[in-house]
């Protein structure tokens, strides 16, 4: 899930009531979650009611907007489907050829 | 202009005291001399609902200490909570609405588990980054990993910030660690957020630290060696850190110094206490604030430039890293560390002929910053 303003497309992970770009106030939650995570890296320090550990992935979504996720594995360079803050693997990265 | 004219602090650590009585302790010493001067009490503090269950708290703190009736306000802005108390003493003075104001930085940390520490900083990011296990550690982990890869910057050079930091913190009998660690200890330590570890890392610390401002004009009548505020800058960021356009510059950081320096006219500093929450942290914000080059502050920690000798100490403290961070504390704490040093007080880890200081608070993951230049002379 990823906000966008009808405006001017302006998009970001975080829910605003209005756009930091053009100003409007017409921000449309759309259902796009799919990307290519860039950077994954592990956290064995985490918060109440979150595993003990897992890795943090950064994912850019459709080159609309970037977001966090996280995951029980790497999925650096595959691409992800974020849902609720958790990364699932659609496609793992292409071998090197 | 403003002037530092009293200090004191507390030890940091995991104290038994509440956070009352800490401040108690911090405060105390200043007003049994100017008790009856002191026209405004800043507060800096952001977690006392949370972690101590009190609201109100600069009202408490007022009565607490027998000034029942000298206005007070509340400064939250989570960790550069201290830059931000400044810079409203500081206002206030200017603009005449105060006289002498006395900034307490004070939290009470230690009485909640790890997790529910991480948990409640956490809080100050946007629900669905936090949502997605984001933490200000973790922000750390990633900002280590990219800045190794774009500038080609070896591992150990965060592990020479926390050795240097803890160093440090040994000639300061106020910091909370009081342990000097070796590069491949710090290696070897449990990872926290890949790739940094434990070491790497400020503790969870209670403390408490207090300071006196007046006018420059006044400053005099209260003490013979007054510390001079020369400039000031504070600057934001995004809360959302997935928003930001480049997720290893600390824009509020870069933009905040500008400001400081230019209003100080002043180029070079000869020492600073930097918000290194965790190692890497303190490298990006010397690079940002021009302290080291961009790109190649690393070297400048295998050279030994940042220690108290060097040509830039950054620290001296021991940094939030050692010295302990206090979130409310942290900021008023590195202001008192500038007194000490431009008033040549700082003992065994006195940078030689310190003119002119610098220190950054800073909130969140550079959500704000605020930079403060201070001198010897106005
Ligand atoms: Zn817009």
């Amino acid at each position: 899930m990823i906000y966008s303003c009808k405006n001017c497309g302006y998009s970001s992970f975080v829910s605003r009531a209005r756009c930091p770009r053009c100003g409007s106030t017409e921000i449309y939650a759309i259902a796009e979650n799919e990307g290519r995570a860039l950077l994954c890296w592990k956290l064995t320090a985490t918060p109440e009611g979150f595993e003990d550990s897992y890795y943090l992935c950064l994912i850019n979504i459709n080159g609309k907007a970037n977001a966090f996720c996280r995951s029980n594995e790497s999925l650096e360079g595959d691409v992800v489907e974020e849902n609720n803050g958790i990364c699932y693997r659609k496609t793992k990265e292409a071998a090197n050829n | 202009m403003v002037a530092i004219v009293a200090g004191h602090i507390t030890k940091f650590g995991k104290r038994k005291e509440n956070l009352l009585q800490l401040v108690a302790e911090a405060t105390i010493p200043i007003i049994t001399k100017f008790a009856d001067e002191i026209d405004f009490v800043v507060v800096s503090n952001t977690y006392s609902g949370e972690f101590n269950s009190m609201s109100g708290l600069n009202n408490l703190i007022a009565t607490y200490l027998g000034m029942d009736y000298v206005p007070s306000i509340r400064v939250d802005n989570t960790s550069g909570s201290g830059g931000s108390a400044i810079l409203v003493g500081k206002s206030l003075i200017d603009s005449g609405i105060a006289r002498r104001v006395l900034v307490i930085g004070a939290e009470k940390m230690s009485e909640k588990s790890t997790k529910q520490v991480t948990s409640i900083i956490a809080s100050l990011l946007p629900k669905e980054e936090r949502n997605a296990g984001l933490t200000l550690p973790s922000l750390a982990g990633l900002l280590a990993k990219e800045y190794m890869r774009k500038y080609s910057a070896p591992r150990e050079s965060f592990a020479l910030v926390a050795v240097k930091n803890h160093h440090n913190a040994m000639l300061n009998p106020y910091a909370h660690i009081q342990k000097e660690v070796t590069v491949e200890e710090v290696l070897k330590a449990p990872i926290i957020a890949e790739p940094l570890t434990l070491y790497e890392f400020s503790p969870i610390s209670d403390g408490a630290c207090s300071i006196l401002l007046t006018s420059n004009e006044e400053s005099f009548s209260f003490t013979e060696r007054p510390v001079f505020i020369k400039g000031i800058g504070t600057a934001s960021d995004s809360s959302s850190i997935s928003s930001r356009e480049d997720i290893i510059s600390l824009r509020s950081v870069r933009e905040a110094g500008a400001i400081a320096l230019k209003n100080a006219k002043v180029e070079k500093v000869n020492f600073a206490e930097l918000h290194d929450m965790a190692t890497v942290l303190e490298i990006v914000e010397a690079e940002e604030l021009g302290l080291l080059k961009k790109g190649e502050g690393w070297k400048a920690y295998f050279e030994g430039v940042t220690g108290i000798n060097g040509e830039m100490p950054i620290n001296t403290s021991g940094g939030l890293n050692s010295k302990g961070h206090p979130i409310g504390a942290s900021g008023v704490a590195q202001a008192y560390e500038a007194f000490l040093q431009l008033r040549n007080e700082a003992g065994n880890r006195q940078v030689k002929d310190a003119r002119v200081g610098l220190s950054l608070s800073m909130a969140g993951f550079g959500n704000s910053a605020t930079v403060i230049v201070y001198g010897a002379e106005p």
